[in-house]
Parts: structure tokens; C-alpha cells; sequence
């Protein structure tokens, strides 16, 4: 085929920098105001964007120690301007403590022409159009002449504050001068810092840094511009980059690792593996050896490891599988190697208690490195991979989630990820550029909350167009849409860095998502650092177990997802983000706790537990606290009824804490033996009372085959079982009881009447196996009746009815089941 | 899903030769005009043979043809979307439907749609044609197939090339010689396999590595369901009328067509060629051709003419392309009892056989169940909306390309493709079989297959337009992944893959299960419409 003209112009990519702005300001005629306006960090407005109504035209950022947070202001041009600059000071607390400009940065975002929608993605809060990303330094932007801003376009401005670990707790103030032409305003500034330090990071991240990738942006793709992509990425966004810089370099590897190893960031590297994994390659071998060998009892250095040796395997494919197999074998006949080879050379002869000693154990449970495979078919492979890291929608199901956690426990070493990348789109979380913030900022508390251990991106420097049909030259700072798979393309997929060199920079410049990326993670490192607060107060205090932070959030997480989906209301985040700090800080300062339980007669009981000296107030009321473990606990009982909040106030070392949480609504119990007749069943399918709730004898119904296929044996818990209705329903939580000899999985939905709402949206789908019990709780049902296209009028229960069996390939109908379901008790979603 | 490392240091090497940045589109600046084709089963000649009577009326005008071979339509598309390409028209064998609904930066250029928007081409009068207009002339339904509606109007982006017609060869002097019937209905059909085998005949060939099966699977399970449905199961609605679950895969025709297609292909009855898993579509094309194979019949397509013409004597061959077999399980759908049981296969066959002899009712079969069969009867499967010429968007000789089209849609440029082709047709309107230069060209084969697709409702099938399909992936005939169909029912029972029909129906139903919420969000739809 004839080749066409080629031009090397490579460089005239990364020079059309300027055609990411949409603008023709002309800078002598331009003398335009500003109206300005503020907006949560997690808000993405689109340049044009005429509906945006934002806040008051201040900065108001809440963050813990060891934390970086960004406060955001909306300028909408009111005539063309000419130049704008925002110009930052320092602020300071009442006592005059400073939070100086060196840890405050003023960040211009550029925006990009978004042509067509990602593939597949129905979200029209962002359809197309010039939509803000890349974060560019204002001093940058103003030497590159780039700070102008046309009339009637919005420009948004991102302003991040750190505080490390020294920052003193406190509320800073102060302003900071906006420049608009000849317009100057000032911005009243406040920065809360919560005395908590999160600068640890907790769980793991592999973002991949492509080192050919580099050359197309930077035009340096050298083991030392790798490594300035990888140190950003880890000291700046918390994430680590895959590989450490220089892997290959195997002589050094130890010391590279060293370098990295007190990084508070630092959680995760993979190790290399080989590049045929059918020849006999001692790459495994090596570097597994050379970290053992080298760990110490303070030092495990496979404890951060990671293998990622295979992408995406496509299951159905004889070769495939054999791949599979074949890495399998090789990385546990490597790890053995590596333990004999241990044993043999008398390793753990200088430890406390030699090769049975506490040391030797945990070196030899270090070598379960995980080996990661990006792929959700755990009923196909199984045991083949040692640990799933399917695309977050895969957690969405509690059926989901409970596979792959049965997986992990019954696997050395083994842990759970999850990752994104074109797929999928919205609703579910994405780093897509014509998509919300907040689904990549919340999908880490879904990490938390699903026990999740880890979070793979692709590729963060996607810097040329990426077919079928090999890279082609972008423009590096205005094309959103690199990655194709066949003809779907998808905004922003492989990107998160914008390269440095159109700007003169030795650093890449980060992007609105990838702090969102970075924000995410330090809301895990919250909840975990809560959770380690937590730990430390059950010792205090002699509980029998430990409080778990996903309880105590309970509510906060009902609010901020479901399943995976995630809520698009910026202020629930925050809000969420704030009640947590407080209670962190409460108990890293007072070693405060609390907890609420049913009490008789329908009141609640409140138990407060705090440190000795502590005074512990309850909606105004001072509480009498008694010895308990390490320090006191304080009780109160109430009714919820006559309370909007539980409101707490704790004065302890001369500082006062406060904070409220929302009461919820009360669970109530559904009385099944006066609503019988709300309760109904399919086709054969018989329900019949029990003391404790009903007896459904759930029938499969056979016919031919298509009648087979969609018959759904259910049972239907019709509106009447509640006093409230089904879209007002916050929670529904019921027990089943299985007596059969099949598990069954079941998809409890919200459905109504007529022939296309009979199947109803499902609200999630469990399992109850063979002869057990099971709790089924089911989040936010209000949404499912919600968004149900017609009028809901029962909470159905859908099992299926024809059984495939995949060890075996036959298909059967189920046998008949009989399912005891009781204890239904649910909550109303509170106003 | 493809792989995500991406192999960085190579592309290094790349990076000097590959790069277009700033252009828009990287068209070349000769005058010639530059086609690419696909060399396939219909062969380039007519393409030469076009270019030459173009020329005849336009000697100033420079044509350059580069041919590809294979069946991959990738090694184009490619080229479409890099914009390292200048060629000016490429006639291929994809529909396109993915890229008339999307856009793409070419060389720094963004196209809102990489094929050149035809639809003025369709409504101009064609000079070669006395004025007539393409859209006059098109087949009605290759024009809904080939159109996208976009901004409340139907746009289209290709222009067919050849009528398709796909369905079952036979070797007609096997069948004579050995007095087996032309079956009318699957039951029948198996009846035949069964004497055949019986005669040391081989009742079936198909290349499994490149298998036409899926056509029979499209038939069937069309015949079955009758048009209506399908136009629903298109639009991805379920047998009980929601949209856009999994239960869409659970339409009963689909079992009942697995029914047939295991009892073809099963080991036990030994009707399909020994080397279907080795021989390539090539070579299973000989096999039905040369009646020393002994091979009876194979799932194939009209272009085979071409094949036969090229390497053989007329006198050699005798092939014949049967009007699909009408799935017998049909009388379940129809009104027609005796009693408490349904029609005979026996009956079926009779009333088939009145339908094939122009008859338009039959004593004691209802009207609807009479214009039901009927419409089985003349439903054939094609690809014609897929075997298709476009144009970039970026090409710098459009309107010339624009004029090489119409001449080849002209009656002119009909004459030419069937001649070049051995008696294959286009799907415009056009006598064919009493124009002096076309009838004498077209053999017996080629004149039944033109009757039926000129009469038939020429079905569109795989690869919808609905996203589901389109984007999706979900299939009608064959999984994107896990089990195949071949890999189920043609190998023996304790081989790992083996299935019968009702379970490899559950099985897909049930994969496609697994999957479901992401083929939805995938395809942009939403669960439940």
C-alpha cells in the first residue's frame, strides 16, 4: 500500500498546545470582568457551561495531615479578558501559626474539545464540547500567554493545598488576589486542617508508565525521564507506576528498592517475569531469591511485590488456557525454588527459632507474592489465577463480591484488585474525560468498604493515538480521544499526564482526574487510618472485636454508593469525608468511640467510650462516664423519635470536639403474619406461614425450552409489607434460609405489575447455599423504585430456573426448594 | 478484549515513519483515482472490467486498483483510521455500521464520520442511467439495510456492489444419480443425509475454521420466528416483551434450529465431511464442485460461480443452490391441527411444494398459516449490505469516486459486473434475464439464485444495527467468546466442549447472563430499555 506523505512532526504536536483553548481574546482590546464562583473539587464545568450555579466566590478546603485537597473557583468571563491571575499568600491561624504559599498551589485547567462521546457512555451532564482536564501551573500559564479567557466562557481554576505531617491541626485564613485585567478581587481563603496524619498509604495501586510512550510526548523516553514520571506519580499522586525505574537493572534492583522502601507512599512494585513463559527463565527465579535473601524480621521485601504477568486472558481459547496453566506452574515452581533454596543454604540458622521460627514463617508467607491477572471469569478459571482483578462493575453484585472474596481467603496470599480502563463507562466509575470526578474519588470508598485490596490503571501517558492499526502522532495537549478498541473510542482512556515538554517542564502536569485519582486514595488512607484507631481502642477498652470503620459508615456509605454506583452530589462526598475526619480525630486525640444498639421498648442505646479525663456531651447533655478498660464509657439511652441528629461534643485536653451524625430512621419489622396475603409466589410455587416468617416451596415450571428460559420462579413481597412505600425504602434486610441441596442465586428486584415492568430493576443479587442462611441486606432500594419505568408494587425475589452446571455441561431444571425467609426488617430513607 | 501492554520500545522505532500530525488526512496529491478491493469469492475482474468502461467515457481519468486478499476487512479499516492511506474507494465486506455512528481525529483532524456521507449520490440522477436516481433503483430492503438514521434521516455511507445470496449448494448430478430428493424441510433434509450416507455419499462439507453454518442458524431460527419477531429480537426484545435482557437469546426458533444443526453435525450420525476441521473454505469448495468427493451438500454463497467457471469445464459441474429447507418444527408456530396433533411433515412438504409452484393457497392449510410459510419459503439470507464500497471522508477525489459509483449502479455497469462474474447480479433494479448481454451469461445456477433473491425479503442479518449488536457484540449465531456451536456439537460425548442442543442453548443463555450488565453499559443501552 502506498505510504502518503509523512511530515516529523512531532514536535508541532506538542507545540499545539494553544489548540486545547478555545479562545480569541485579543489581549490589547480585552478589559472583561469576572464573575466568580465556587465549586467542590470533585466538580467538572464544561467552558461553556451556562447552568452552573456554584458557590460563594471563596476557597474553602478541609484536609487532614499528610493530605493534599483542592479548592476550585469558576471564573465566567463578562467580556473578553485579556489576563487574569490568581495570585496566592499565605494564610495563617488566630494564633498567627502559617500555612505559607510554598504548599499551596494555583493550577489553570485546560480544556479539551470532546468531539464525540466515549463509547457507550449515556452521561449528558457531559455531552460534547470543551471540557476542562489538564492542570497547568499558573506562573506557566501566564509565561505561555495562556491565562485569557473569552467572554462568556467559564475558567476553572484548581487550588491545592498540602499539609504534611508537620502542619499544625487548626483553620488557616486569609486571601488571596484575583487580577482580571483591570479588575482585582479578593478571594477569602480558609484551609481546616484535621489533626489526623494520613500520610500513609494503605492498600495498593499499579498505574502504568509506558516507556516508549514517553518518547511520543516528551521526546525523551530514557530511564531517567521514567523515573521523574514514576517519582511524581508516587510523591505527588500516591499511586506507584508498575515497575520500579531501571527493573531490568538487576545488579542495582536491591538498591532501587531500598530508595523507595521507606516511602510513605510506596506500597506496591511488580516484579518482572519472562518474556516466554514456555522456556526455562531464571528472572523469576532471580528476583524472587534476591529479596528474600535480602529481607530481614523489619524487612519483607515481598511484602509490596506484585506479578502481573498476564492481561486480560481471553477465556475459550485452547492456547490461552495453556498460557495459563503454564504461568501458574512457573511462578510456584519459581517460589518453591526460591524456599528450598533457602532452606538448603541454612538461611533462618541466625533467626530465633531457625527455619520454625516466627521469621522464617512470615519470609515463607511473603513469597505468596500475589500474581494479578486482570480478568473477572473466576467461574472459568478458578484456582488458575491467584488473584482476580476484574473491572470494578464485577463488585457491583454481593454475589460478585463473595465469589472473589471466597477466592482470596482460600488463596496464600492472595488479595483482591480491581481496575478501569475504557470499560467501563458510566454510570460505574471511569477516569473518562466526559465523565464525573466523583465516580473515581467514591470507587476507592467502594474499595474500603468491599475489602478490596488493590486498583490497576492501565497506562497514565498515553501520548499517540492507539488502534488496531498500530500509534499514530496527537496532539499530546488537545485530542481526549487516543484509545480505540475497534471503532469505539473512549475520552481520556490512557492518560492522566500531560507531558512536560510543550511547557519547558522537567515534570509532566497532572490532570483534574488524576487528582481525583490521588483524592481517592487518600480517602482510603482516611478510612484505614480510622480503622487502625479503631483497632487500637478495642485493646484499649477490652472490646471482644474491633469496631469496623465499614460499619461505623454505614450510613455515609449508603448515601455515597450503591453497590458500585456511585451518588453525582458533590456535597454527600464531602459531607461524608467530614463526618469521618472528625470521628478520626476524635479518636486519635480523645480515643473516642461510640456505638448505637436497639434498647427494650423500642428506645436506643448510645455507648461513648473515651479517654480518662474526657467529658462527653450528648445533644447538650453531660454524660457520666464509668471505668471501662483503659478509660471510660459513657451511656445514654433515647428515643429517635423526639431527635433529628445525635450531636456529640468531647472536651478533652483542654480542646473541644464536636461533631453529628444523623440518626437514620429506626429499623422496622415486618410483621409477615398479618401480611400474608401482600405475599405471593409463581406459577406452582406455594407460601405457606411459619412462626418466624414464611415457608416458600419455590417450584421450577418446565415446558419448552424458550418457556423454560423465561419463566422466573420468585416470590413477591408486595408494597403492603411495608408502612412505607418501596421508594421510599432505604435498606431491606431479610434472613433466607436455604433446605435444599442446590445453592441458589436469587436477584431481588423491584418490580410492578404490567408486562414490562413484571421483571422489575434489580436492586443486587446474592447466593444462599446449600442448607445455609443467609442475611441478605439490600442498599438504597429507593433507587431501583425509582428508576423502575412504571409504578413499583412489590420487593420480588428472582431465582432462576433452569441450572447450568459448567464442570459438567448439562442443564437441568432446579429441583423444587424450600426456602424459609423471615426477619424482614427495613428502614425509611431519611428526608 | 485486546490486550493493554503495549509494547513501547518498539514503537519507538515507529514514531519517525507514522506521522501525520497537523494534516488533515494524509491523501495523496496525484490525479489518480485509487480503489482498493478485496480479492475474495467474487474476484476482482468485474472491478478491471468496470474501471475499463469508465475509462471508455472518461479516458482523462487515471485509475489505479490494488487488490488485498483475504477476507479480513481489518487491514482497511485500519488504514481509515491511521489516514496513512490514499486510496479513494475501498470496496470491502463489512457493513460499517460501528463507523457511520462514530467519529475520529485523523492526522489531527477530526471527521464526525470517517466514510463520506452518500446520501446525496443515492437522491442525484445518475448521468449514466439517463437520470434515473440510485435510490429509484436500489432494492428496497438492501437501502433500510444500508441505512443509519442519523438527525431524524436516513444517511447512507456504502453502495453495494453485488447481490449476495447465501444458502445450501448440492451437487446436482449426485442428487440425480442417486435419486435423492431436494429436500423441502429439515426433517427432510436429515432423511436425505441419512440415504446418503447410506450410499457412501458425504451428505455435508463445511470448513469449520471459516464456517458458513451460521447462515443456516440465521434461516432457521427466521423461518421459525417469523419476520415480525425477528424485527424484534433485532431490536433486542425478549420473547415476553422486555428489552434488552438476556432472555432475547431465548427465542425457542433459536433451540429448535440448534435441534437440526446437532443432527448435522454430531459425531454418532457421521454426516459431515471427516476434514471440516482441517480443510480450508477453499478447498471445501472443490469438494462440493468435483463430484468424485462425493460430497453432497454445503452451507455457501452465490460467488461460487465464479470458482466453478474459473476451474472447471461447464460440462464437469452441476451445482445447484437449494431454497433453505424450511425448519419442520415450523408447525408448532402455525394455526394448523389435526386433532390434537400439528401438521405432518408430510403435508408440510406439500403445501412447501405449492408455495415453490406459485400456488397461493392450499385446501385445508388457513390463510395465515399459508402466508406464513410462504414467507419462510422466500426469506433468504444475504450479505449484500455488507459487500460494499465507501469512501474516506478525506479523500481529495470524492466527486470522482462519486462518478465511478454511479457508473458502476448504471445498467451499463451492471452489464459489465455480471459478465465479469459469470452471471452474478447487483441489487439494483435491472432485467437480467432478458437483456441480450446478461441472460446469455447466466447459467441455470445463477439464474435460480437471481430469481430468488429478486423475489425473496432479503433478511438482514448479523450485526444489527441496534447497539446491543452492533457495539455489544451479543450474536445471534455464535459466541464472542467461551464454546462455540462447532466446538459443542461435533465432537464426541466425553470430549470437554461437547454439548446437545438444549444445553448449548441454556449454556449461551447463560453466558451471556454472566455478562450481561456489561454488554449493556458496553453498548450504551440500558437493562430493561
Amino acid at each position: 500500500m502506498k505510504g502518503s506523505k509523512r511530515i516529523l512532526a512531532l514536535s508541532t504536536a506538542l507545540l499545539t498546545a494553544a489548540s486545547a483553548i478555545s479562545f480569541s481574546a485579543c489581549k490589547e482590546e480585552a478589559n472583561g470582568s469576572v464573575q466568580i464562583r465556587s465549586a467542590y473539587a470533585t466538580l467538572k464545568v464544561m467552558q461553556s457551561a451556562t447552568d452552573f450555579t456554584g458557590g460563594d466566590a471563596k476557597i474553602d478546603v478541609q484536609l487532614a495531615k499528610g493530605e493534599t485537597e483542592s479548592g476550585q473557583l469558576i471564573l465566567t468571563a463578562q467580556g473578553d479578558v485579556g489576563s487574569f491571575e490568581l495570585i496566592e499568600s499565605d494564610l495563617q491561624t488566630a494564633d498567627g501559626t502559617k500555612f505559607g504559599v510554598d504548599n499551596i498551589e494555583v493550577n489553570v485547567q485546560k480544556y479539551m474539545n470532546v468531539r464525540q462521546k466515549t463509547s457507550g457512555n449515556r452521561n449528558e451532564a457531559y455531552p460534547t464540547g470543551w471540557t476542562p482536564d489538564m492542570l497547568l501551573p499558573m506562573a506557566t500559564c501566564i509565561e505561555y500567554g495562556e491565562n485569557a479567557i473569552a467572554d462568556g466562557n467559564n475558567q476553572g481554576l484548581t487550588v491545592e493545598f498540602t499539609a504534611t505531617s508537620e502542619t499544625k491541626a487548626g483553620v488557616y485564613t486569609g486571601s488571596f488576589t484575583l487580577k482580571a485585567d483591570n479588575e482585582t478581587y479578593q478571594i477569602p481563603v480558609s484551609v481546616e486542617v484535621w489533626d489526623i496524619d494520613i500520610s500513609r498509604c494503605y492498600g495498593r495501586t499499579w498505574l502504568g508508565i509506558e516507556q516508549g510512550q514517553l518518547l511520543w510526548g516528551e521526546l525523551d523516553n530514557s530511564d531517567e525521564m521514567y523515573k521523574t514520571y514514576y517519582d511524581t506519580l508516587l510523591n505527588e499522586y500516591k499511586s506507584c507506576g508498575g515497575m520500579l525505574p531501571n527493573t531490568y537493572d538487576f545488579d542495582n534492583f536491591l538498591a532501587t528498592l531500598d530508595s523507595y522502601w521507606d516511602n510513605p507512599n510506596f506500597t506496591t512494585f511488580e516484579l518482572p517475569t519472562p518474556t516466554s513463559w514456555y522456556t526455562m527463565d531464571s528472572v523469576l527465579f532471580d528476583y524472587l531469591y534476591l529479596l528474600a535473601s535480602n529481607s530481614t524480621p523489619d524487612k519483607l521485601y515481598l511484602e509490596k511485590a506484585i506479578f502481573y504477568p498476564f492481561d486480560e486472558p481471553q477465556v475459550g481459547k485452547d492456547e490461552v488456557d495453556d498460557r495459563m496453566g503454564v504461568i501458574a506452574l512457573q511462578i510456584q515452581t519459581a517460589k518453591d525454588q526460591v524456599w528450598e533454596r533457602l532452606l538448603a543454604e541454612d538461611f533462618f540458622a541466625e533467626y530465633e527459632g531457625g527455619a520454625n521460627g516466627e521469621f522464617a514463617a512470615a519470609l515463607k508467607e511473603s513469597l505468596n507474592v500475589p500474581s494479578v491477572v486482570t480478568s473477572p471469569d473466576i467461574d472459568y478459571w478458578g484456582d488458575t489465577i491467584h488473584t482476580y482483578c476484574p473491572p470494578v462493575q464485577y463488585y457491583e453484585t454481593a454475589i460478585n463480591r463473595l465469589k472473589y472474596s471466597e477466592h482470596k481467603a482460600a488463596t496464600a496470599g492472595g488479595e483482591t484488585w480491581f481496575y478501569t480502563c475504557m470499560q467501563p463507562q458510566y454510570p460505574y466509575p471511569s477516569h473518562h474525560i466526559d465523565d464525573y470526578l466523583i465516580g473515581s474519588r467514591v470507587m476507592r470508598w467502594t474499595q474500603k468498604a468491599y475489602d478490596i485490596d488493590g486498583y490497576l490503571y492501565w497506562a497514565v501517558n498515553l501520548y499517540s493515538v492507539a488502534t488496531d492499526a498500530g500509534y499514530s502522532a496527537v496532539d499530546v495537549y488537545g485530542e481526549p480521544s487516543r484509545f480505540y478498541f475497534g471503532s469505539q473510542s473512549f475520552n481520556g482512556d490512557g492518560f492522566l499526564f500531560y507531558p512536560g515538554k510543550g511547557y519547558n517542564s522537567k515534570t509532566p502536569f497532572g490532570s483534574l482526574r488524576l487528582d481525583a485519582l490521588r483524592d481517592g486514595q487518600e480517602d482510603y488512607n482516611l478510612l484505614c487510618t480510622y480503622q487502625e484507631q479503631l483497632d487500637r481502642l478495642a485493646v484499649k477498652y477490652g472490646m471482644e472485636k474491633a469496631p469496623d470503620v465499614d460499619d461505623v459508615m454505614a450510613l455515609a456509605y449508603g448515601n455515597l454508593f450503591t453497590g458500585v454506583y456511585y451518588t453525582t452530589d458533590d456535597a454527600v462526598l464531602f459531607e461524608a469525608r467530614e463526618n469521618l475526619a472528625k470521628k478520626a480525630v476524635l479518636a486519635n486525640k480523645a480515643d473516642f468511640y461510640y456505638e448505637t444498639s436497639a434498647g427494650a421498648n423500642g428506645t436506643t442505646v448510645a455507648e461513648f467510650y473515651a479517654k480518662t479525663g474526657a467529658d462527653v456531651y450528648f445533644n447538650g447533655e453531660k454524660l457520666t462516664g464509668v471505668a471501662c478498660g483503659d478509660g471510660l464509657k459513657f451511656t445514654k439511652e433515647f428515643s429517635v423519635a423526639n431527635l433529628d441528629s445525635l450531636d456529640v461534643k468531647v472536651v478533652c485536653d483542654g480542646e473541644e470536639y464536636t461533631f453529628s451524625d444523623s440518626l437514620g430512621e429506626s429499623e422496622m419489622i415486618s410483621d409477615l403474619s398479618t401480611k400474608l396475603s401482600a405475599i405471593s409466589a409463581s406459577e406452582g410455587s406455594e407460601v405457606t406461614e411459619t412462626a418466624d416468617g414464611v415457608s416458600v416451596k419455590l417450584v421450577s415450571k418446565g415446558g419448552n425450552a424458550q418457556e423454560m428460559q423465561n419463566f422466573v420462579p420468585r416470590v413477591d413481597l408486595g408494597k403492603d409489607i411495608f408502612t412505607v412505600a418501596l421508594n421510599e425504602l432505604q435498606t431491606v434486610k431479610f434472613t433466607i434460609q436455604n433446605t435444599s441441596s442446590d445453592d441458589r442465586d436469587f436477584t431481588v428486584r423491584i418490580a410492578g405489575n404490567t408486562p414490562q415492568t413484571k421483571l422489575g430493576v434489580a436492586v443486587d443479587t446474592f447466593r444462599v447455599k446449600a442448607g445455609e442462611t443467609l442475611e441478605v441486606v439490600c442498599t438504597n432500594v429507593y433507587k431501583s423504585a425509582s428508576s423502575l419505568n412504571g409504578t413499583p408494587t412489590m420487593l420480588s425475589i428472582q431465582f432462576s430456573n433452569v441450572k447450568f452446571d459448567e464442570t459438567t455441561n448439562t442443564s437441568s431444571l432446579y429441583a423444587d426448594a424450600t426456602l424459609l425467609i423471615s426477619d424482614i426488617v427495613y428502614t425509611k430513607r431519611s428526608a | 478484549m485486546k490486550s493493554k501492554k503495549i509494547m513501547a520500545l518498539v514503537m519507538a522505532g515507529t514514531l519517525a515513519g507514522s506521522l501525520c500530525a497537523g494534516l488533515a488526512g494524509c491523501g495523496d496529491d496525484s490525479d489518480t483515482l485509487q480503489i482498493t478491493s478485496l480479492e475474495a469469492g467474487y474476484g476482482v475482474q468485474w472491478l478491471y472490467d468496470l474501471v475499463e468502461g469508465y475509462n471508455s467515457h472518461h479516458p482523462e481519468v487515471e485509475i489505479s486498483i490494488e487488490t488485498a486478499p483475504g477476507t479480513s476487512d481489518k487491514q482497511f479499516t485500519d488504514q481509515l483510521e491511521s489516514g496513512e492511506t490514499d486510496v479513494d474507494i475501498y470496496f470491502a465486506r463489512d457493513a460499517m455500521y460501528d463507523y457511520m455512528q462514530r467519529g475520529q481525529s485523523v492526522g489531527g483532524t477530526w471527521y464526525d464520520c470517517l466514510l463520506e456521507d452518500l446520501t446525496d449520490f443515492y437522491k442525484s440522477e445518475n448521468p449514466y442511467d439517463n437520470g434515473k436516481k440510485v435510490v429509484d433503483k436500489i432494492y428496497p430492503d438492501i437501502l433500510e439495510a444500508i441505512s443509519m438514521e442519523k438527525d431524524g434521516a436516513a444517511h447512507q455511507y456504502t453502495v453495494p456492489w453485488v447481490q449476495d445470496a447465501l444458502g445450501i449448494l448440492y451437487n446436482k448430478d449426485i442428487f440425480t444419480e442417486n435419486n435423492l430428493e431436494v429436500p423441502l424441510t429439515t426433517d427432510q433434509l436429515l432423511e436425505v443425509a441419512a440415504a446418503a450416507k447410506g450410499k457412501g455419499l458425504v451428505p455435508f462439507i463445511d470448513s469449520y475454521a471459516d464456517t458458513y453454518l451460521t447462515v443456516l442458524v440465521e434461516d432457521w431460527v427466521t423461518q421459525y420466528e417469523g419476520h415480525e419477531t425477528m424485527e424484534g429480537f433485532w431490536a433486542g426484545y425478549t420473547p415476553s416483551g422486555t428489552r434488552y435482557e438476556p432472555e432475547v437469546l431465548s427465542y425457542q426458533g433459536i433451540l429448535e434450529t440448534y435441534e437440526v444443526l446437532y443432527q448435522m453435525l454430531c459425531t454418532e450420525n457421521g454426516y459431515m465431511h471427516t476434514g471440516c476441521n482441517e480443510l480450508t473454505f477453499t478447498e471445501t469448495q472443490n469438494y462440493i464442485i468435483d463430484k468424485s468427493y462425493k460430497v453432497c451438500m454445503q452451507p455457501n454463497g452465490a460467488w461460487i460461480q465464479r470458482e466453478m467457471e474459473a476451474n472447471y469445464d461447464a460440462s464437469e459441474v452441476n451445482l445447484g443452490m437449494m431454497k433453505t429447507p424450511i425448519i419442520s418444527s415450523i408447525v408448532e408456530k402455525l394455526e394448523y391441527r389435526n386433532g390434537t396433533e400439528y401438521m405432518t411433515d408430510s403435508m408440510l412438504r406439500q403445501v412447501i411444494a405449492a408455495i415453490d409452484s406459485g400456488a397461493t393457497s392450499y385446501d385445508g392449510v388457513s390463510a395465515n398459516d399459508f402466508a406464513r410459510l410462504s414467507e419462510a419459503r422466500n426469506t433468504v439470507y444475504s450479505w449484500t449490505f455488507g459487500h460494499i464500497g465507501y469512501i474516506p471522508v478525506y479523500s481529495d477525489k470524492k466527486d470522482v469516486a462519486k462518478d465511478f459509483l454511479h457508473y458502476m449502479v448504471s445498467d451499463e455497469g451492471q452489464r459489465i459486473f455480471t459478465k465479469a462474474t459469470y452471471g452474478c447480479t447487483q441489487p439494483y433494479e435491472f432485467d437480467y434475464l432478458n437483456d441480450a448481454e446478461t441472460a446469455p451469461v447466466m447459467n441455470d445456477f445463477m439464474k435460480d439464485i437471481y430469481k430468488r433473491v429478486s423475489t425473496s425479503k432479503l433478511e438482514s442479518m448479523e450485526g444489527g444495527k441496534d447497539p446491543l449488536f452492533a457495539v455489544g457484540g451479543v450474536t445471534l449465531a455464535y459466541n464472542w467468546t467461551g464454546t462455540t456451536m462447532i466446538q459443542a456439537f461435533s465432537v464426541a460425548h466425553n470430549e470437554a466442549t461437547y454439548m446437545d442442543a438444549e444445553t448449548f442453548y441454556n449454556y449461551r443463555i447463560q453466558l451471556y447472563r454472566e455478562q450481561w450488565d456489561t454488554i449493556c453499559t458496553t453498548a450504551g443501552v440500558k437493562r430493561g430499555g
